[in-house]
């Protein structure tokens, strides 16, 4: 796959996000009115292929988990534009998204909070079937060890609750779920990092093999850099609401542009005793997304800051296959 | 993949769940004891007819105030009346108050508080301020007045006036769990499958709080049956004859002196009642503690 871009031709792409932007209000004084704005997505523009990954990377709060979630209208941008399979979605009334959430599916980073522990995993990876369709119990059980199966678990998993499994296990029952109505894209908000690493492979080679058997496009959100660059196609890195680098992910691999991202890579550990590292590769707290830093978010941290840096906030730009926000280039 | 079809392994889950339930209910006597007291209190109830060796309400003026004996073995009361049969009889009275008042007020309460809880906002602004007003207001002195208002004495309206100053409480109960769940991530799953607000309300909402729910009604029917004896002693419950404990106690006061028994079982009974029903409670209560399940 040599034409990757990050403007994905019309007809391949199944996702478009234009100039997102979710603000959460804070709330104070005794007329409970915004007095700040957490700045969770500030005007990002991506792009999704069909049957790509599309691995989203970035510190924790830096509003990549908000981005995720507004795409499939768990919560409700401020500004910008969502288009799924060429049909803006941003604005339709949750009545008419019900017929499209049929096709974008969530797996959620906790395995132990997502399965609700009243219910059995037949009525938890059933429960899609019975929003969505009119099958019978038994055809609903049928496809259910149909999914089980397709995930690897038993069927006697059938009638157990959630707390008699194991993080992998109920990870693999949160997979089953998010397939059950057959969907074409999944947001996979770090799907993973609740779980041993040995267990982390499992997962991440399921969804693989998932991804080639049922046509999958994922959306994988993740703070592990070393998952992300095994998972993606394309990889976007967020910084403080900001989208700073995207591309094709050999691209952002091997010719690291922003700072951020290359600090982002110094840091992944390396399991050699031999080797030491410098210790931390960027220095500093995020700072905070209600008061960000004027110019370019990073620049406080950033070991290459200029005076225009401070000032002027970096669009992104490059060629197509690979954008950057840095003044640097 | 074919089905399980052997009904054992199919409900292995559950077979589980309730071996440890009983296991940790074997290791707390206390809850033993009020469980049985409670099944005892139940089976007097219903079997109320055949236990009785008298009619309630059968006065004999001749054998008024007659000590406990062979005949009578709690003794009888000013009117000569069996007091044994009259307190197998109040059971009926006294649990069928508890089960309606606290049933209901469940009911209500569950209801408001799911949507007070779920939807926030106005909805909920306003219906915890009016449980707040209720609060104000000592629940039997409440409680007092609704009956007198209501002009006619039987257990109905008793019922009715408890139960009017009970939901409350649940509204509160039921809305702080609700609050913590409707953030939890597998109501957020739920949502991203597209389930109505019904759906996510009762099937995955409610399910989860029935826990401090199911203690907080144990230790209800014990609160309810007091109140209610309560309001009877003070003449706001049962008419005249209706061999209800509060009534009884309130009849039987003026003999105390002279006559124990006539206030004493009466008075035993409703102890025996609640401390039954509270037992059982506390004993659920720790029993359905998730820290202890797994």
């Amino acid at each position: 796959m040599s034409d990757v871009t990050y403007t994905a031709e019309a007809g391949d792409e199944i996702l478009r996000v234009e100039n997102l932007k979710k603000y959460f209000p804070i709330l104070g004084g005794f007329f409970k009115r915004p007095v700040a704005y957490v700045r969770a997505v500030d005007d990002v523009s991506l792009s999704i292929r069909k049957k790509e990954t599309f691995g989203l990377v970035g510190e924790s709060g830096c509003g990549k988990t908000t981005l995720g979630r507004t795409v499939g209208r768990l919560i409700e941008p401020d500004s910008g534009r969502i288009i799924f399979k060429g049909m803006d979605i941003t604005h339709i009334s949750q009545k008419e998204f019900r017929g499209i959430r049929r096709h974008i599916q969530f797996v959620f980073q906790d395995p132990f909070a997502s399965l609700n522990p009243r219910m059995t995993i037949k009525d938890i990876v059933g429960e899609p079937l019975v929003i969505h369709t009119n099958q019978s119990d038994s055809e609903i059980e049928d496809t259910v060890l149909e999914l089980l199966e397709v995930v690897g678990l038993k069927k006697e998993h059938l009638y157990r609750y959630p707390h008699e499994f194991s993080g992998g296990q109920r990870q693999r029952i949160n997979i089953a779920r998010a397939l059950a109505l057959r969907p074409d894209f999944i947001v996979l908000d770090e799907p993973t990092s609740a779980l041993d690493v040995s267990v982390q492979a499992q997962i991440l080679n399921l969804l693989k093999d998932l991804q080639s058997e049922f046509n999958l496009t994922y959306l994988f959100i993740s703070h592990d850099l070393s998952v992300v660059e095994y998972m993606s196609d394309t990889i976007g890195v967020m910084y403080l609401g900001k989208l700073v680098e995207v591309g094709e992910a050999e691209s952002v691999i091997a010719e690291t542009l922003h700072p951020y991202t290359k600090a982002l890579f110094e840091s992944i550990p390396i399991p050699d005793p031999k080797f030491r590292g410098k210790g931390a590769a960027i220095h500093g707290d995020v700072p905070s997304p209600i008061n960000p830093p004027s110019g370019c978010r990073f620049h406080p941290r950033c070991p290459h800051a200029m005076d225009i840096c401070r000032t002027e906030e970096p669009a992104l730009k490059g060629d197509s296959s690979h954008l950057v926000a840095c003044h640097l280039y | 993949m074919e089905r399980v079809t052997d009904f054992k392994e199919k409900h292995d889950a559950k077979i589980k769940e309730i071996k440890y339930s009983l296991f940790l209910v074997r290791n707390s006597p206390l809850t033993i004891l009020g469980a049985l007291i409670i099944l005892i209190l139940i089976l007097v109830a219903v079997f109320a007819p055949y236990i009785a060796p008298y009619d309630p309400e059968k006065t004999n003026i001749l054998a008024r105030l007659k000590p406990p004996s062979k005949d009578h073995p709690f003794g009888t009361d000013d009117l000569g009346r069996d007091i044994f049969s009259r307190v197998i009889w109040g059971s009926r009275i006294s649990l069928q108050i508890g089960f309606t008042v606290v049933f209901f007020a469940t009911a209500i309460g569950t209801v408001l508080g799911l949507i007070a809880g779920y939807f926030r906002g106005w909805i909920d602004e306003i219906l915890m301020r009016i449980t707040d007003m209720f609060f104000a207001i000592p629940s039997l002195i409440l409680a007092m007045a609704i009956s007198a208002a209501l002009q006619t004495r039987s257990i109905y309206t008793t019922m009715l006036a408890v139960t009017f100053v009970w939901w409350p409480a649940y509204v509160r109960i039921v809305r702080s769990s609700v609050l913590s769940l409707v953030e939890s991530q597998f109501v957020e799953a739920a949502r991203s499958l597209g389930a109505s607000n019904r759906r996510i309300m009762f099937k995955h909402i409610l399910p989860n709080s029935l826990a401090p729910l199911l203690v907080q009604m144990t230790l209800d029917l014990g609160a309810v049956i007091l109140v209610a004896a309560g309001l009877s002693f003070i003449g706001f419950g049962a008419g005249p004859n209706t061999p209800e404990w509060g009534r009884m106690v309130a009849e039987g006061r003026n003999y105390m002196t002279t006559a124990w028994w006539t206030i004493t079982f009466p008075g035993l009974a409703i102890f025996i009642t609640v401390l039954g029903f509270n037992l059982l409670g506390d004993g659920l209560r720790d029993i359905l503690d998730p820290r202890l399940r797994r």
